[in-house]
């Protein structure tokens, strides 16, 4: 694969550029820190942050959508937009997270004509990165601080440079469509960019995945999962901020002589996201529930996908009230 | 250590209960696995006990955890009695766990209050500097009254009530009030950890929830979102004990505590009640009483 | 239903009929034809399979497809009110002439082609039988009956004014081509058939395993004493057909609520074997 480079001190312009083609969306600068927003020629573009609060997913599978209205007569489909997005800045984990949801929305014998029209229309450009924080452990599942997964370009941050490098077909053909805005790297880049590859990826916290799923399947006592549960608080934090977490529900809303169908996030963890109208509830305990999202994302997507559904991105980790760690969740499995 | 006296004595406490069979269960606070962080923990036995931490970073509110610990099983099996729980308090804890003796969700009976010298937790400030919480910072009771069992040791002063914050909130006027509120609540993305998090809402079915009727969407549109937290703020009236655990959960970082403490100032200026410091035998909200305050009827077009 | 059309969208239906089927009048069963003919070929469903029905305004609710594939022009489905129930409380109060939307055919279904030229034992209780009886009017139907050897019929209620669909009952016990075994758990004054658990008469009655399949419905305790009997009388775990239901939202594998372990009840299931059963998780 070949690298194109853009001088640090032409982002603006580069942006500016795109920003004629397509929506540009990016990490940027605000009262509460760095989030994931429209990049306009008045944004500030922060390259050096961690990750965003909120996952990537809301993008493609956002919070609340109408999926349908019904007007009194029919039930039609919600159309969206149909503008073409160029996300520019994602990490690693989180393009991983898309490749993953794919799975679910897309490649499937039902495929989301919601979740597909959005992926249709972007493109990626993820940013690999230079500082993991204490929380990430995206090697130990798959990924990595310069993963390509998800991805349909891949920007490494180097000193006084960007360096891109094509991952899929469509980010190619980006990268050829716009290639006076490119130039070719220097020799010393090109090492930068491998020194830098190896540097962090011997930074993130180390966790072993394997063999989870074997042991999962023999970690049938509830006393393990009760415990682990003790102090969750079942407020749906990790859910809401995991990239790879899917659950939601369909809710009808009336409006005026009609309705709209709603699709919501749920969340697993929630007390009663599996009770039935007869009062029956399968998942009655906390450690049930806690012990259903961690074979969900460590047994039954592997089994299912051939894929851990976790990036290894630490959100749930620092949101959680109660600390409750999934690192520790799996060490005590595999032990 | 700063904390390292208070700690040990904490920990003998903690270990003496067992050993007397007095506590089924000890709450309170071992080490975190994220940086600056120390969590919650129950404790079931002595050796157990080894596990606990009292330092500055043990910040959520215990109390938060009694109530589902003293529900009664659908089917209780012969002889039930419900256990004996004893809390490592701050002042913060202590203040919740006599507010929800009064409301009878925990038996007076059955919990045990270890009262700690509370010196304040410290938060991350925008910077990722280490400061005192705010909620510590104003903290008029870092130390809970009438507890079983106290911890010697020395406690930070207790703050004035002056809501401060609340009254420069209040001088401004009212179109800028509500951007800010809108502001600050339009960042929600109904998780619901901020009413998990909170001692007081223990509510089987919480409002929020209810389909038949709905009272509001689930749909996280700004209308219900905003009547999602008034509703649930001014539930709290009289009762909230300003400990932030709902700011602490939240992972947006909404500035709940600007909201919360407007209703708390109200209730000690109307009510003249501090739940779990003023020694009302109910939450000012249960009772009515023909010499109540009449001066929050207010006709809004009035300058 | 055509994979390339939005799964999330229901077909519009116009009711033509609605049957109280118990003294309680709680379970009724709607007959729905589709407003557009085209819908009724494109929806095509096997026995076994469910839709989502949906009452708009209100919501939609995963019921079993009560109607034989072969009953053209029409598709029905037999529905519990409770009091609860967002959906089910608006659906009981629809009448003949009102639409609302069906969604489907989802889920896996009956295996019945691959059990040809075998005899077949149907059990079912209570309010679980519908998909039994979608099953029963198809391998009764004139065009299919020759493919299956001998069919026997057990089913059981709570009492008398609980059987479901009883002039069909009635006209299946005057067949010589089907035995059939009605039970309640309690008679009343003008009860003058069998009395007993399904379980019981399971063993009383008992039909042969020898080159036979069994579908069982039921509440999951009926089937839990049902199975003991059933393999006591030689149905291999693969041979014993069953269904399960958990609670859904979007019944095509998507919104992750309605799995037991790795399986999905509306993709992967409803229909499941005795064997796949045991091999999948408790309580999950």
């Amino acid at each position: 694969m070949s690298f194109s480079v853009l001088d640090s001190k032409n982002l603006n312009k580069f942006i500016a550029a795109i920003a004629k083609q397509a929506r540009v969306r990016g990490p940027v600068a605000d009262a509460s820190g760095v989030i994931l927003s429209d990049i306009t020629p008045r944004s500030s573009v922060i390259l050096t942050y961690a990750n965003f609060k909120l996952p990537f997913k809301r993008e493609f599978f956002p919070q609340c959508e109408v999926i349908s209205r019904y007007d009194g007569a029919a039930v039609k489909e919600e159309s969206s937009d149909n503008n073409v997005v160029v996300y520019f800045g994602i990490r690693p984990c989180d393009a991983q997270s898309i490749a993953m949801l794919d799975k679910v929305f897309v490649d499937d014998k039902y495929a989301d004509p919601y979740f597909q029209k959005r992926r249709n229309n972007a493109l990626i450009i993820s940013l690999a990165c230079n500082e993991p924080a204490a929380t990430c452990f995206c090697e130990s599942t798959g990924g990595g601080p310069a993963s390509k997964s998800g991805s349909d370009v891949i920007a490494y941050s180097l000193k006084q440079s960007l360096l891109f490098e094509p991952v899929s077909k469509k980010g190619e053909d980006f990268i050829k469509k716009n290639a006076k805005l490119f130039r070719a790297p220097a020799q010393k880049e090109l090492q930068e960019r491998e020194k830098l590859v190896s540097v962090t990826s011997s930074k993130t916290h180390a966790v072993k995945i394997d063999g989870s799923r074997a042991a999962l399947a023999k970690k049938t006592d509830s006393s393990f999962w009760d415990n682990i549960a003790e102090t969750c608080l079942g407020c749906g934090a990790c859910t809401f901020l995991c990239p790879t977490c899917h659950c939601f529900d369909l809710f009808d809303e009336k409006l005026g002589d009609g309705s709209a169908r709603l699709r919501l996030h749920d969340a697993c963890m929630f007390a009663s996201f599996v009770k039935e109208a007869s009062g029956h509830n399968p998942r009655n305990k906390k450690g049930e529930r806690m012990r259903q999202r961690v074979m969900h994302k460590f047994s039954y997507a592997p089994e299912n996908f051939n894929a851990v559904f976790c990036v290894g991105c630490g959100r749930c980790i620092s949101a959680c009230p109660s600390n409750i760690d999934i690192r520790e969740t799996l060490a005590g499995v595999i032990a | 250590m700063m904390m390292s006296d208070a700690e040990k004595k904490m920990k003998a406490a903690a270990k003496k209960l067992f050993a007397e069979g007095t506590a089924d269960v000890v709450v309170g606070f071992r080490e975190g696995s994220r940086p600056n962080s120390s969590r919650p923990y129950f404790a079931r036995n002595e050796a157990d006990c080894e596990k606990f931490v009292w330092d500055k970073y043990c910040r959520a509110n215990l109390a938060a955890f009694l109530p589902a610990l003293f529900e009664k099983p659908a089917r209780p099996k012969e002889g039930y009695k419900p256990p004996r729980i004893a809390v490592i308090a701050k002042g913060c804890d202590g203040r919740s766990i006599l507010g929800l003796v009064k409301e009878h969700q925990v038996a007076c009976e059955n919990v045990v209050i270890i009262a700690m010298p509370c010196e304040g937790m410290v938060s991350l400030s925008s910077t990722g500097k280490e400061e005192t919480a705010r909620a510590c910072a104003e903290c008029v009771c870092p130390v809970v009254q009438g507890a079983d069992l106290v911890v010697p040791g020395t406690a930070k002063k207790p703050a004035k009530a002056d809501y401060a914050r609340v009254k420069k909130f209040e001088a401004k006027p009212f179109a800028e009030r509500w951007k800010i509120f809108e502001r600050e609540i339009s960042k929600c993305i109904r998780c619901n950890a901020c009413r998990e998090a909170c001692p007081n809402c223990y509510c089987k079915v919480c409002f929020a929830d209810q389909r038949r009727p709905a009272w509001l969407s689930p749909a996280n549109g700004l209308s219900d979102t905003i009547a999602y937290h008034m509703v649930r703020m001014f539930h709290q009236a009289g009762r909230c004990v300003e400990c932030d655990a709902c700011v602490n959960a939240c992972p947006m970082g909404i500035d709940l505590r600007l909201f919360t403490q407007k209703l708390a100032a109200d209730a000690l200026a109307l009510f003249g009640s501090a739940p779990g410091v003023s020694d009302d035998k109910v939450p000012p909200l249960y009772t009515f009483s023909q010499d109540d305050s009449e001066a929050f009827i207010t006709d809004p077009e009035e300058k | 239903m055509s994979t390339t059309a939005n799964p999330y969208i229901p077909y519009k239906v116009r009711i033509e009929s609605v049957t109280a089927e118990n003294d309680d009048k709680d379970l009724k069963t709607f007959r729905f034809s589709f407003v557009d003919k085209a819908d009724e070929a494109a929806f095509s469903h096997q026995c076994g399979q469910f839709a989502m029905l949906h009452v708009p305004g209100a919501g939609e609710i995963p019921i079993g497809i009560a109607s034989s594939p072969l009953d053209k022009g029409y598709v029905e489905f037999t529905v519990k009110r409770y009091p609860t129930g967002s959906v089910t409380t608006v659906l009981h109060d629809l009448s003949e002439g009102d639409t609302m939307g069906v969604r489907g055919p989802l889920g896996n279904s009956f295996p019945l082609d691959g059990l040809r030229g075998k005899n077949l034992l149907i059990v079912g209780g209570g309010f679980a039988f519908t998909t039994l009886r979608a099953a029963i009017r198809y391998l009764l139907h004139d065009s299919v009956r020759k493919n299956y050897a001998n069919i026997t019929i057990i089913y059981g209620a709570r009492s008398p004014g609980e059987l479901l669909y009883k002039n069909e009952l009635a006209e299946w016990q005057k067949r010589p081509d089907v035995a059939t075994h009605i039970t309640v758990d309690k008679g009343d004054a003008s009860w003058k058939g069998r009395e007993g658990f399904v379980p019981t008469v399971v063993s009383q009655v008992k039909p042969s395993s020898e080159n036979a399949a069994c579908i069982v419905c039921g509440p999951p305790i009926m089937l839990k004493f049902t199975m003991p009997p059933l393999l006591e009388l030689g149905f291999a775990p693969d041979a014993i057909i069953t269904s399960q239901e958990r609670k859904m939202s979007c019944g095509i594998g998507k919104c992750g609520r309605c799995n037991i372990g790795s399986k999905y009840v509306c993709k992967d299931g409803p229909v499941f074997t005795y064997a796949q059963m045991m091999e999948m998780e408790e309580g999950s």
